[in-house]
This record gives C-alpha cells, sequence and structure tokens, in this order.
C-alpha cells in the first residue's frame, strides 16, 4: 500500500471510529464532568463527548505517528533521508478530512446552541420569571410576587438563594450593579455574563430536585451530601470574587410556591448596600449605591476615588452578608 | 532599490572598522546592531520570565495551600507590602495572576520571539547587513525598559496590594476602571510595549521587503523569516486597537471621559466633593471587550507564528530533509494570519452579545483549526523518512509540535459554543492557554535559543544539561498543566484565590491542585537550569565553529562566527535555491547551502 493511501484511509477511520464510539456511550462514562441537572445540560455532554473522542482518536494518532517516526527514522549510520518537498494529493486529503469534520462539528452543534441561549424556551407558557442583580460580592434575586408582574409592591426579594420549580422553565434577566460578573451554574452546563449596563435574557429548565443531588467528596475523598446545586460567580469582580457563590434550590412546584410567598418585599441587605428610594426601572437602587470593594473596606481609601466614594458612610463589613443564611 | 543603497553605503563604513572601533556603550548597551539588540532582547526576556515564574508560584501556591505564607516568595511580598501580605489573600492573588499573565505576555513571549530571534534572524537569514531603520530598531529595544520600569511601579505605587493592577490582564472595566493607581500604570505600560512592537513591525516588514540579498525571492526565505513577516503585519494592524483601548480606558480612569462606564455607576459618587460624580456614563462596557480582544486575539498567533517558524527551519535541519509542503506552510501561516481577525468574538460567547453572531464566530475558529492541522500534518510528513538527530534544540522542536497539537485540539473544545459555556473561565481555558504559550511558544523559543546560540554569542551551550532541561521541563510542564484540563471540566473556575471553602464541589480537586503546584514549583526551578546554561556558556562555552549544525540557510553557511558589524564581509551572499535542500542528489553531502554555486565549484575542480 502506499504511504498516500494509508494516510487518506487512516485519516477516514478516525472520526468513523470517533463517531461510532460516541454513539454507544451517554452520560459521563470517563466521570469528566459533575453532575448533570437539566436537559441541556445532558444535550451538552454528548456534545463533550464528541469531542471528547474526535480530538482524543486525532491525538492519539498524530502523536503515536510522532513517536514511531522518531523512533523509525532516527539517523543511522549511512542512511540518507528522502529528498521530497511534498505532495499534492497529500496536502489536498489533510486538508479537506479535517475542514470537512469541523465543519460537521459546527453545522452539529449549532441548533444546540440556539435552543441554550435563545431567550425564550421551547415550552415558555409554564415558565416562571425571575429576575437576577448581581453585585460584588453576592446575587440577588427578584420575584414577581401574586401579580405577575416586576416593579410592583408585591415583588419577593432573596439574597444568596435562588429557588426554582422542577421541570419548568425559569426565565431570567441578568443584571450586573457594579462589574462585570458571571452566573454560571456547574450542574447545568451554563454561563452568561452579568454585564453593566446590559439585561441579558436567558433560561433553564431543571429536571432534577437539587435534594436528589449525589454526593460530593471533599478534600479528604469524604463524601458529603449537598441538596443545593451551586451558583457561581465566574468573572472575576474584585477581591472576594472567590467567595460570591449562592445556592440554587430546585423543588417541587408547592414548595416553590410556598417559598416565594414567605419571602420578603423588600431586599434584606447587608449595610451600605442598596439602599434608598426605589428607582423606577430596577426596583433597586441606583441613588446611593457604593463601590463595595473590598479594597475600600479593608479601611484603606485610594487617594481620590475611595475617599469620596466612602468618606462619609459607616464602614461596611463583607463577613455581614448574609450568604450563608440558612434555606 | 534602497536596499542596495543602503547596503553600499554599509560596505564603505565596513573597509573602515579598525579605525574607529566602538567603545564599551556604543557596542553593549546604544548599539543599533541587530544582533546586539536581539541579544539584549533575549537576556532581558530571559530574566523577565522568572519575574513571571515567580508571580505564578505565588498563585499555584496558594491554590495548593489556601491562606499560608508563602516560603521565599512570600518574603518579597512582605518586603513589598509589609507584615502578613505574604499571603495571597485576594488583593495580593488577583494581583500575582494579573503581573503574572501581563509580564508573560507583553514582556517575555512578544519580546522574546519577535524582539530576540526576528533581530537577531531576520537580516542574517534573509542577507542583509542591517535592519532597514537601525535607530528604529534600538528605540523599540528601549522602549521596553520604561514600559518595564512602569510595571515594576505599579507593585508597589499605592503601598499596598490593593492598589497594584488586579483585574487580571483582560483588565475589564469596570473592575479596572475602579482599581488603584497601579490600574493606570499598567495601562501605561501596556502602551508603551505596544509602540515597542509596533516599530520592530514597521522594522521587520521594511527590512524583508527591500533589504533580500541577490536571488533571495520571497518563496527562498526561510519559514522563520515568512512567520516573522506575516507576524509584523498582524502585529502592525492589531496592536494600534489595543492601545486605543487602553488609552481610552486611561482616560476614563483619570477623566472620567465614560467610553466603557455604563449609566448608573457614577451614581454613588458625591456631586459636591467628586468631579467624577458628573460623568453620565452612557459607555459600553462589551465595547471594550471587542476592542481589546480584536488585539489580543491575533495576538496569540503573534505568540505561536514566530515559533511556529523557528520549529519548521530545525525540524528540517535536523531531520536532514527538506520541509514537506513549504508552499502549503506559507499559505498556512497567511491562513491563520487572516483569520485570526475574525475569531475573537469567540472570547465573548458568554458577554451577552447577540447569540447569532456567536455562532458566526464559532464557525471561523473551528476554521483555523484547519492551518494549524495542515502546519502539523507537515511537520509529521518531514519526520517522515528523514534521518533525524535528537540534538537539543530538535527536542524542543518536536515538543513543540507534540504539545502544541494538546494545544490546538482543546481548542475545538471552546470553539463549540455549548462546550464553551461550560468550559468558559474555567481552568479548562487556562490549560489550553498554557499549551499552547507555553506548550507551543516557550518550547520554540527555548529549541531558538540553542539552535542559535552558538552563532549569537560564538560559542556552544552545555548540551548535557541541555538535555537535563528538556527532560525536566517536558515532564513538570504536562504534571502541571494537563490536570487542569480535568479540574476545569469538573466545574473549577479560574481567578479564585481559595474556591474551595465556598464550593464543596471543587473542595474535592484541592489534592490535584496540590500535585499541580509540585509541578509548577519543578517547572519553575528546571529553568533556572536554562539561565544558568546561557549565562555560563557565553563566558566559558566551546567555541562554535562557523556552521555546526550544517544547515543550509545564510546564517550559518554565509555568515562567519562571530559574526562582524555588516554580517557578511566585502560582498553580499548571492542565493541559488530554497533554504532546505537537505539530502539533494545533487551534492555528495547531506546539505546544500542556499548561497552555494555549484556551477562555480563544479568549473573549479
Amino acid at each position: 500500500m502506499t504511504p498516500t493511501r494509508r494516510t487518506r484511509l487512516s485519516a477516514l477511520a478516525l472520526p468513523l471510529l470517533a463517531a461510532l464510539f460516541a454513539a454507544g456511550c451517554s452520560g459521563d462514562p470517563l466521570h469528566l464532568l459533575p453532575e448533570a441537572a437539566s436537559p441541556v445540560a445532558r444535550e451538552v455532554d454528548e456534545l463533550i463527548y464528541l469531542i471528547v473522542y474526535v480530538t482524543g482518536a486525532t491525538l492519539v494518532g498524530v502523536q503515536a505517528a510522532l513517536v514511531y517516526f522518531l523512533f523509525r527514522y532516527r539517523a543511522r549510520k549511512g542512511a540518507r533521508a528522502k529528498y521530497t518537498h511534498g505532495n499534492h494529493a497529500v496536502e489536498m486529503t489533510w486538508t479537506v478530512l479535517p475542514a470537512l469534520v469541523l465543519v460537521l462539528l459546527a453545522v452539529y452543534q449549532a441548533g444546540m446552541w440556539k435552543r441554550m441561549k435563545s431567550a425564550v424556551p421551547e415550552d415558555n407558557a409554564n415558565a416562571i420569571e425571575v429576575q437576577v442583580f448581581a453585585k460584588q460580592f453576592e446575587w440577588n434575586f427578584r420575584y414577581p410576587g401574586p401579580d405577575g408582574a416586576f416593579n410592583t409592591a408585591d415583588d419577593r426579594y432573596s439574597t444568596g438563594i435562588m429557588v426554582v420549580p422542577v421541570d419548568r422553565p425559569v426565565n431570567i434577566e441578568l443584571r450586573a450593579m457594579d462589574v462585570i460578573h458571571s452566573f454560571f451554574l456547574p450542574n447545568f452546563r451554563f454561563k452568561q455574563d452579568a454585564v453593566p449596563g446590559l439585561h441579558t435574557k436567558l433560561w433553564f429548565r431543571a429536571d432534577k430536585l437539587s435534594s436528589a443531588r449525589q454526593p460530593v467528596a471533599d478534600r479528604d475523598g469524604v463524601e458529603k451530601q449537598l441538596d443545593y446545586w451551586d451558583i457561581v460567580c465566574a468573572e472575576l469582580c474584585g477581591s472576594q470574587h472567590s467567595a460570591m457563590s449562592a445556592r440554587l434550590y430546585v423543588v417541587p412546584d408547592e414548595d416553590y410556591e410556598k417559598w416565594v410567598a414567605g419571602q420578603p418585599t423588600t431586599l434584606r441587605l447587608p449595610p451600605n448596600s442598596l439602599r434608598g428610594p426605589e428607582d423606577s426601572t430596577t426596583g433597586l437602587i441606583w441613588q446611593r449605591w457604593h463601590w463595595q470593594d473590598s479594597r475600600e473596606i479593608k479601611g484603606k481609601p485610594r487617594r481620590s476615588r475611595g475617599v469620596l466614594l466612602f468618606g462619609e458612610e459607616d464602614s461596611p463589613d463583607p463577613e455581614a452578608s448574609q450568604d450563608d443564611e440558612e434555606f | 532599490m534602497s536596499g542596495a543603497t543602503h547596503a553600499a553605503s554599509h560596505d564603505d563604513a565596513h573597509g573602515h572598522d579598525s579605525h574607529h572601533e566602538p567603545g564599551f556603550f556604543r557596542k553593549y548597551v546604544w548599539s543599533h546592531d541587530h544582533k546586539m539588540i536581539g541579544r539584549q532582547f533575549l537576556l532581558t526576556t530571559l530574566f523577565m520570565l522568572f519575574v513571571g515564574g515567580a508571580l505564578a508560584l505565588i498563585v499555584r501556591w496558594q491554590l495548593a495551600y489556601p491562606d499560608t505564607r508563602i516560603p521565599v516568595l512570600g518574603s518579597i511580598l512582605e518586603a513589598m507590602y509589609g507584615e502578613g501580605k505574604g499571603v495571597a489573600g485576594g488583593d495580593v492573588y488577583n494581583m500575582a495572576f494579573t503581573m503574572h499573565a501581563s509580564v508573560m505576555i507583553f514582556l517575555v513571549v512578544i519580546p522574546m520571539l519577535i524582539g530576540a530571534f526576528g533581530n537577531f534572524c531576520i537580516p542574517l537569514m534573509i542577507g542583509a547587513r542591517d535592519m532597514a531603520f537601525p535607530f528604529l530598531n534600538a528605540l523599540s529595544y528601549w522602549l521596553m525598559w520604561p514600559a518595564l520600569v512602569i510595571f515594576s511601579a505599579s507593585f508597589v505605587i499605592g503601598g499596598g496590594p490593593e492598589t497594584a493592577p488586579g483585574a487580571g490582564w483582560t483588565s475589564y472595566p469596570p473592575l479596572s476602571y475602579l482599581g488603584g493607581q497601579g490600574q493606570t500604570l499598567w495601562c501605561l505600560g501596556v502602551i508603551l510595549v505596544g509602540a515597542s512592537s509596533v516599530m520592530g513591525a514597521v522594522n521587520y516588514i521594511t527590512t524583508i521587503v527591500t533589504m533580500r540579498a541577490p536571488g533571495m525571492r520571497m518563496f527562498r526565505m526561510p519559514l522563520t523569516v515568512w512567520a516573522m513577516f506575516i507576524t509584523s503585519v498582524l502585529s502592525l494592524l492589531a496592536t494600534p486597537v489595543l492601545s486605543s483601548a487602553m488609552l481610552m480606558l486611561t482616560m476614563d480612569r483619570l477623566w472620567g471621559s465614560s467610553f466603557f462606564i455604563p449609566a448608573g455607576l457614577s451614581q454613588g459618587l458625591d456631586v459636591t466633593t467628586n468631579p467624577f460624580a458628573f460623568a453620565s456614563g452612557g459607555g459600553n462596557v462589551v465595547l471594550y471587550q471587542h476592542l481589546f480582544w480584536f488585539y489580543s486575539h491575533p495576538a496569540v498567533y503573534i505568540m505561536i507564528l514566530p515559533a511556529m517558524g523557528i520549529v519548521s527551519d530545525i525540524l528540517a535541519t535536523f531531520s536532514r530533509k527538506p520541509i514537506f509542503g513549504y508552499r502549503p506552510m506559507v499559505y498556512s501561516i497567511s491562513g491563520i494570519a487572516g483569520l485570526g481577525f475574525i475569531v475573537w468574538g469567540h472570547h465573548m460567547f458568554q458577554s451577552g452579545m447577540n447569540p447569532a453572531l456567536g455562532m458566526t464566530f464559532m464557525l471561523s475558529t473551528m476554521m483555523i483549526a484547519l492551518p494549524s492541522a495542515i502546519k502539523t500534518f507537515n511537520w509529521l510528513a518531514t519526520l517522515w523518512r528523514g534521518t533525524i538527530q535528537f540534538t537539543v534544540p530538535m527536542c524542543f522542536a518536536l515538543a513543540f509540535v507534540s504539545m502544541f497539537v494538546i494545544g490546538g485540539l482543546s481548542g475545538i473544545f471552546m470553539a463549540a459554543t455549548p462546550v464553551d459555556a461550560h468550559i468558559h473561565d474555567t481552568y479548562f481555558i487556562v490549560a489550553h492557554i498554557h499549551y499552547v504559550l507555553f506548550g507551543g511558544s516557550l518550547m520554540g523559543a527555548f529549541a531558538g535559543i540553542y539552535y542559535w546560540f552558538p552563532k549569537m554569542f560564538g560559542r556552544h551551550m552545555n548540551y548535557k544539561l541541555g538535555y537535563v532541561h528538556f527532560w525536566l521541563t517536558l515532564v513538570s510542564f504536562n504534571m502541571t498543566f494537563f490536570l487542569m484540563h480535568v479540574v476545569g471540566l469538573h466545574g473549577m473556575h479560574r481567578r479564585t484565590q481559595n474556591p474551595f471553602t465556598k464550593y464543596v464541589y471543587i473542595d474535592g480537586m484541592l489534592p490535584l491542585n496540590k500535585a499541580m503546584t509540585h509541578g509548577a514549583i519543578l517547572l519553575g526551578c528546571t529553568q533556572l537550569l536554562l539561565l544558568g546554561n546561557v549565562l555560563w556558556s557565553i563566558f566559558k562555552g566551546r567555541k562554535a565553529e562557523q556552521n555546526p549544525w550544517n544547515a543550509n540557510t545564510l546564517e550559518w553557511s554565509a555568515a562567519p562566527t562571530p559574526t562582524p558589524h555588516g554580517n557578511f564581509g566585502p560582498s553580499l551572499p548571492t542565493v541559488y535555491r530554497g533554504p532546505y535542500e537537505y539530502s539533494s542528489p545533487e551534492v555528495e553531502e547531506d546539505w546544500l547551502p542556499q548561497n552555494r554555486d555549484l556551477t562555480a565549484t563544479a568549473g573549479a575542480k
């Protein structure tokens, strides 16, 4: 067999094998990912595995060829290298084949991306609405209350805890109140930046109760039973960025209704964060908004801006935020 | 034409060389000679490599042993910031990873690959006596120094870590708008480095276009020169955009110009005392990201293309075989550069821009994997049926190919938008960038150092030490960065100084983080072998002959070692063929230099 044909055959065989492999598996056979808690997450996992197999096969193929060549063609006495400047057919093969694989991958995932990111979920009639306000270093949530509309007196608020019903789409409007944050749900394979000035629409649908979460091992290998999914801030937002977490509880419908009804109609806030008269467009406060970066908090105001921001204010304490509040 | 005149005037000057031997300062410090400037760039960036590495170890220590005092480096931090700051708490940690990336990108990888190797190699490889603009060349090196001083000052300007730059090397506003004075200095430093890059780029393009030796057609240039040429075009077109973004950010910070500050954000300020309170907002945060990535994505190619060129030359030389598919290699370099300008949006899939736009960027990003794949296959085919010599530069070049494949393939995960939604801003990205920029660019740079050192300093490096350096680097590199793919897929997000306490699901990854940190410490210490080897060899290395590798390109075949001012004796070399005529049937030996005139030799016999 000529080297050209051999190359062509193996280049064809690898992605094919990979695709077969991918079709035969589902879930997370290699334990690469956190537990999936939504239909979209499972779809994404399939795509991840498809890419793992395609790239994995390519990786093994290329590295094996490399090592084989290094061994087979190491300099030996009297050997002379083959004098060749290339081969058009071979070049065409390894240009067109990867191009096809890449385009197929791109087309394959396009629909998934659309379903994930479109503002309206597939079954919107049953959806609930939540507004998410990110600020240094906590997540605030607003629910419309019994009248189903935001910016009314019966809006319900929560900080650090988000509760949604199982098997119903959740429509979110995401906003940031100071710097950029990112709303990351690892178990939902979902992430969206919260950008000041943008009102970003997103949605997800949980199909697994958070109380049914599988135990998670800690650093000593001890398994811990958690009853919430994690909400993570994934975009650097200041010195306490790594502590900007919240909990997402996925509960049966009736528990959700009960919980929302029991939430306060004003936002309970740590000192010096959201205070003052209510703004008609956000329902939250811009007027007395303060940058609450820890660099001022630690009592070392910056030369100009820090003093002016915090000059007459009581010094806020980041520990006072109630994100450990029990549900 | 101008090239020819330049060369002629050089010839005149050359004849009088003995009359005015330059003094120490003229020769080693304020030199206009491209070779000296190349050496200056190399030694400066090699030093900065350790600064950047130390910053990385601060980050790694915190992730393995959270909130404990850092050995050795902790004392430096305490000297800078005072008691108790030897622990990488929030601000120190943010400063460390911000400056690690900034130093590595702006003061190590770009100036090492382009400043050091571009300067040293381009005139020698194309058969020119110097750069087109020697003074501009010197200026591009000396602009590095104010940048270096400003970057250093940004650590300590406000007296504490909270005023040092801490918004990441991407410095997205509004966080960067809020940062301390160090952030302003950081912006200015980046503007200066950018100016330095642009000066280099103008110089390289002019030199390559106008000053090639007789017979050196574009398609006879070594791939290193091609890579430098395309890189310079990228750099020339993209860098001004970054500089503008930095200037806009600086103006927002200093004078409230509201380019990037959205409405509402300045309303917490007290109007009676604060002039910034009048900044009315209306700026766009996402605009900065577009401007930043319009430069910074091409910047990744600015950092990898020269390494690809260097590696191509080294692979051909030590396989004793012509590079497989010379023209496809050139076209794929150009293809990467062209596509490189339309993929910046893949850094912003989750930023809130229209998802339909994300789909467009996804397609262009998938496509940019193609020229990289073509290059990889051509490298493999160059090895096929060669006679491979495992010299130290060859080992690093092979490591480049092997590691770059991993970095390239992991890029496909990110290009897939639904997958990116999960792995964006996690350690998977950190793994990817390090496989490309360390496993790729730095491995290529190390290969280049071992390869050109005999020409640069007239002496050989110690190759036994070189092999030790190679193996330790390869092993500790993979130990550090491969595991990052694993924790990244598990959802460990980046830029967090202590995610273990808040997130139980990340807590389980602490043992892996420890392993990575141990790898990183080994990796950092291993590089001391390189530094020691370089410094020792400059003075004590074995004297090098003119062409120790039996290479074909002009810097080896035509320029004497040590290379004098003017590079090539009284007349410029004439080029008769391409750079990769290894094992040619025309001659008995397995190399055929570009400047060897076969008709003349035949006549003499």
